[in-house]
């Protein structure tokens, strides 16, 4: 099965891989962040190519619209942007591949193992109303317990950004009345 | 911060921006509002005592140097010989105009009121030179030469009549300032009045006329 | 809808028969692209000489007023000026950085413009995750605008982009929120279905705006949030001229400065344009049904409705911007966290609870079902 589509595969494949490798190798972190950038664009394709539309638009919304976001705001507030000898160290070579290689083993395994059932015809419909009602239903658990740890992570987060000594003022927000 | 002054605070901004966008709003439709003058078309008037570019009357102008001496900036340059009359003859007048800062001393110094302020602001040159106003256009050398003429004439002419009247009265002395002549020559001598009273103004202001 | 087109197309015209059919539905993406692009810049045109001639009306001046008749032309001086002028990079910039940056701003800004459901058929691409795809795309605008301030090597553009960020990452929230009445009336995320759900025999009492309290102040509480992710005054905190000289597009000049301006004159119009889409009825106007009219009238007519509702919108942004003075930063933030977050999700929890006990009817629709 040779088509457009499958050309639009290899060319988003391509720019997935090639900016991860990219993220992986680059010096300076702020091209790494770039690259990562076109890397969650490459990933929100593959998933348009599969008719996973909602799970396309949350990729870019979550991951370039917030993760990215959250890390180049991490970078330009550090202040040794410039010195690219810091920003992106090698170290642990040999742990970092040993894990690599096993979680490639799994994955790899995983994809070309016969656990996978290949569907015949592929009928393009909305995910968004199925993804909710599971999301409501099947799934409320994990989804309620996930948005527990999200909000102990906000309470967290204000909670430290406040100082912790009474003698230091608290920034005063409020209007001068 | 209770609900009710959290309830306050919004009933607050939206009252304070209604309150603002009615008063633009005004702004923005009514038509009367627009204060804007279109420049080159319309024009305002300068009021009477309004400092516009000086101008000198050369012809009422005496040559004192009030005006050069008052200035604050220097922006005046006079030159002047003395005439076969005894009287000062203007060779050259100039207010450089890029100077001037329009305090007005000079127009109060002068004593025969030759120098005015006029109406004319419009000047705009790319060149600074042009920013001069030469209100004599003849060459100030050749002035001074005609002058210098005129005088050696006149005591020639002066010098012809002592001989003459010593030769018929030898206590008569020169009673004339030179010959009637000799005056009309230096009237003529400066050509009419230097720089026309709007300044560059003038040509300036052509265009607009066309366009009305 | 456009492989439809492409099948319509090769029917009529059987010459196309032996034309892969992919090739005839590219081509027609294409040109449905430019067309919508060529109309988002003509737009973005016409809007920054509007933006000169309201500002010009509200401070008692008359705005462009000498090319053309009444300065109509401006816009294409401007842009002739913009792309002739020279594109200056500063020595100490990143300049691959700084090159992609306004590309990044632009994309994510006029991407938006493919679901903006024009006219009854007049929709670039209906996605059924329409008003979710906008949310996403324009995340991209955030990370453009942050690599600008930060690729400019100036600190003045730094601040203004990590402020842009700040600002456009909190808003996003609120105007997801007050989003949100629209699409559970609706029961979908697509833009054109947002539309039909308010059409119907009511006339203006049909649209959201009027579905119950809780929408009506939602529509509020989405423009001022949007207005503030678009960056525009009274929420300009980043481009601050009078602290941040001009924010993140400083050190930008020439076509690249020009790609930032007409971004922000296309998110303008996306956010009026979901505005007028998911609170004002879309194309519907009252007592006439443009689905019923012929398909080229219908969609002319539907066309006119939905630009006129959406330009309103987007001069009633000139009017604030002209009127209001700039918050302060820390005053933005109030505004989002402690004003608008609360009021939206407030908002939410009442219109659901709204249409869980009156099985989704609005008010005008009840008020109708009490006189039969």
């Amino acid at each position: 099965m040779t088509g457009p589509a499958d050309v639009i595969f290899y060319v988003l494949a391509a720019l997935t891989v090639g900016s991860a490798i990219f993220v992986a190798t680059l010096p300076n972190i702020i091209y790494a962040a770039v690259a990562l950038l076109f890397t969650f664009c490459g990933v929100a394709g593959l998933y348009v190519l599969v008719s996973a539309d909602f799970l396309a638009a949350t990729q870019v919304l979550v991951y370039v619209g917030g993760i990215l976001v959250l890390i180049m705001f991490a970078v330009f507030l550090s202040n040794r942007i410039s010195s690219v000898k810091l920003s992106n160290p090698v170290h642990f070579r040999l742990p970092a591949a040993a894990i690599c290689l096993t979680l490639f083993g799994v994955l790899a395994y995983t994809a070309i193992s016969p656990a996978f059932v290949l569907k015949q015809e592929i009928t393009y419909q909305p995910t968004t109303a199925r993804i909710g009602e599971l999301l409501m239903t099947r799934y409320l658990l994990p989804f309620e317990v996930a948005s527990v740890l999200l909000l102990a992570a906000l309470i967290g987060a204000a909670l430290l950004s406040r100082p912790d000594r009474p003698d230091i003022p608290r920034p005063d927000m409020e209007e001068p009345k | 911060m209770g609900l009710k002054d959290y309830l306050y605070d919004i009933w607050e901004a939206v009252a304070t921006t209604a309150k603002g966008m009615r008063i633009t709003a005004r702004y923005g439709v009514d038509p009367r509002e627009t204060i804007t003058l279109q420049y080159p078309e319309e024009r305002w008037e300068p009021s009477e005592r309004f400092r516009g570019f000086l101008y000198n009357d050369i012809k009422t102008c005496t040559s004192c140097t009030m005006c050069v001496r008052v200035c604050p900036v220097d922006c005046i340059s006079l030159e002047s010989v003395r005439g076969a009359d005894k009287k000062m003859v203007l060779a050259s007048y100039d207010i450089d105009i890029g100077r001037c800062m329009y305090c007005g001393l000079c127009v109060e110094v002068c004593p025969p009121k030759s120098l005015k302020h006029t109406s004319g602001y419009e000047k705009a040159s790319v060149d600074r030179g042009e920013l001069i106003l030469h209100f004599i256009h003849e060459d100030a050398g050749e002035i001074k030469a005609r002058v210098a003429k005129q005088v050696a004439e006149a005591a020639a002419k002066a010098e012809a009549e002592k001989a003459k009247a010593e030769s018929e009265k030898p206590e008569a002395e020169m009673a004339k300032d030179g010959d009637p002549d000799s005056r009309a020559a230096q009237k003529d001598a400066p050509p009419p009045a230097g720089g026309n009273p709007e300044g560059g103004g003038a040509a300036e202001k052509k265009p607009g006329e066309e366009k009305e | 809808m456009m492989e439809s087109l492409a099948i319509s197309l090769v029917n009529a015209v059987p010459v196309l028969s032996g034309v892969p059919l992919w090739t005839i539905t590219l081509l027609i993406m294409v040109m449905v692209a430019a067309v919508v692009l060529t109309f988002a810049l003509t737009y973005s045109g016409l809007a920054t000489y509007v933006e000169r001639k309201v500002a010009g009306d509200i401070q008692a001046r008359v705005g462009p007023n000498r090319v053309g008749p009444v300065g109509i032309l401006q816009f294409l001086a401007d842009g002739i000026k913009l792309l002739l002028k020279e594109d200056i990079i500063p020595a100490k910039a990143d300049r691959f950085l700084f090159v992609l940056a306004p590309y990044l701003v632009f994309v994510g800004s006029f991407a938006a413009f493919v679901v903006v459901p024009f006219g009854v058929g007049l929709i670039a691409s209906d996605l059924n995750i329409g008003i979710y795809y906008v949310m996403a795309i324009t995340s991209l605008v955030v990370v453009g605008v942050m690599l600008a301030g930060w690729s400019s090597n100036n600190k003045w553009a730094l601040l203004g982009g990590m402020r842009a960020a700040a600002q456009i990452v909190s808003y996003e929230i609120p105007v997801g929120m007050a989003l949100l009445p629209a699409v559970l009336i609706a029961g979908s995320l697509s833009l054109q279905d947002i539309v039909r759900s308010q059409g119907g025999l009511f006339g203006i009492f049909g649209w959201n705006l009027f579905h119950n309290p809780f929408t009506f102040l939602s529509f509020f509480l989405y423009y001022v949030a949007a207005l503030a992710e678009t960056n525009r005054t009274p929420f300009d905190i980043p481009e601050a001229e009078s602290e941040l000289v001009s924010g993140y597009h400083v050190e930008y000049s020439g076509i690249r400065f020009a790609f930032f301006f007409l971004a922000e004159y296309g998110d303008m119009f996306v956010v009026s344009a979901l505005a007028t889409a998911c609170f004002l009825g879309g194309w519907h106007v009252p007592f006439l049904d443009a689905e019923a009219l012929p398909a080229l009238w219908g969609n002319l007519f539907s066309l006119g409705v939905f630009l006129g509702k959406t330009l309103s919108l987007v001069v009633l942004m000139m009017w604030i911007r002209w009127t209001l003075p700039r918050l302060r930063v820390d005053q933005l933030m109030r505004v989002a966290w402690k004003y608008l977050v609360p009021l939206t999700f407030f908002n939410l929890l009442g219109v659901s609870l709204w249409l869980l006990l009156f099985h989704g009817k609005g008010i005008p629709q009840m008020i109708a079902s009490l006189f039969g």
